[in-house]
């Protein structure tokens, strides 16, 4: 697995491109999240100059794993778009805190894979570790974002460092979070299974 | 007790237990018990279990349960240590340690009545 990072304006054309045609499949193809798009692209009013793209790549040079990482000193999804999650406690606003989001590890070159079995491990791992290292070096000391409450309990199998920032709260019947992961050094993932951030 | 910058929330042991807790929801794993057990075999259930304070709803703590088969009848247990925003101060005003934090409050959740009252939540979401 190859790992390129850095804004629109670092990365190629072609890699930005297979970034949003990977998260049309992953989120509104495989996840059925009702996402505005065209022609098969998904972006949003997040993916700016500023933000920052971790992108896993296989050794056929396919997308097998996308984050987005926005700092919270400019609008964000949990401040924009999910507020409520944090219960009345105010959002983060600070160069040391990130926000992560569009976070998926699926590689579609698995056939017979699920939607929950395409993310995992040692994609999964190997992005989330890749992104905090590369939130860190834009002086991250934590990252927030957006998750089914399972993914919790997938951190903490896999020895991060997070907690809940609040209560979750129930969405079309599932459990939803607000969660915040410490950039610091973590110790070696025993292993996880998935990893579905929003 | 107060938020602090890195959205935990610092309390001492004697605040929290002054502190009621009240069930929010409950799960059952699906996808680990999706595979039908067969006649005479014993099926095993496990879930996650949150609970909030009823005096102050950002106070949060979470765990996983399954049931234990006994001789008869079963017995709901803790699995692992609870996930929670809560940090636990010493006398000292000092944080506990990330894992002792996380024992401690594993202690609180073992006094909670738990178990009395999942069963009937569980059977209430999937029935």
């Amino acid at each position: 697995m190859n790992i390129v990072t850095g804004t629109s304006a670092d990365l190629s054309l072609e890699i930005m491109a297979g970034v949003a045609r990977y998260r049309h499949k992953v989120f509104v193809e495989k996840l059925g999240w009702q996402l505005r798009c065209e022609n098969a692209l998904e972006y949003d009013q997040f993916d700016r100059d500023d933000t920052v793209y971790v992108v896993a790549h296989n050794r056929d040079h396919e997308v097998v794993g996308t984050a987005r990482l926005l700092p919270t000193t400019r609008p964000y999804l949990l401040d924009e778009v999910f507020p409520h999650l944090l219960h009345g406690v105010q959002p983060p606003r600070s160069p040391e805190v990130w926000e992560l989001s569009r976070f998926a590890a699926m590689d579609f070159s698995v056939q017979g894979s699920s939607a929950l079995a395409q993310f995992s491990s040692p994609i999964a791992v190997g992005l989330l570790q890749a992104s905090l290292e590369c939130a860190a070096r834009h002086g991250a000391k934590r990252f927030i974002t957006v998750s089914p409450l399972g993914v919790e309990r997938l951190l903490r199998i896999a020895g991060f460092k997070a907690h809940r920032l609040a209560p979750p709260t129930i969405v079309d019947g599932n459990p939803v979070f607000a969660c915040s992961i410490s950039c610091e050094a973590q110790r070696a993932p025993a292993g996880v299974r998935e990893l579905p951030l929003c | 007790m107060h938020l602090s910058p890195d959205g935990l929330i610092r309390l001492t042991v004697d605040q929290l237990l002054s502190t009621p807790l009240e069930h929010l929801v409950s799960g059952v794993d699906l996808d680990l018990n999706s595979v039908p057990s067969a006649c005479g075999t014993q099926t095993l259930l496990s879930g996650y279990t949150e609970w909030i304070s009823s005096k102050d709803r950002t106070i949060s703590i979470g765990w996983d349960w399954r049931l234990q088969p006994l001789a008869e009848g079963v017995r709901w247990v803790r699995v692992g240590l609870p996930r929670s925003n809560l940090m636990l101060t010493q006398d000292t005003g000092d944080d506990t340690t990330w894992q002792g934090n996380l024992e401690i409050l594993g202690t609180v959740v073992d006094a909670l009545a738990w178990k009395e009252v999942l069963p009937q939540m569980v059977a209430a979401r999937y029935a």
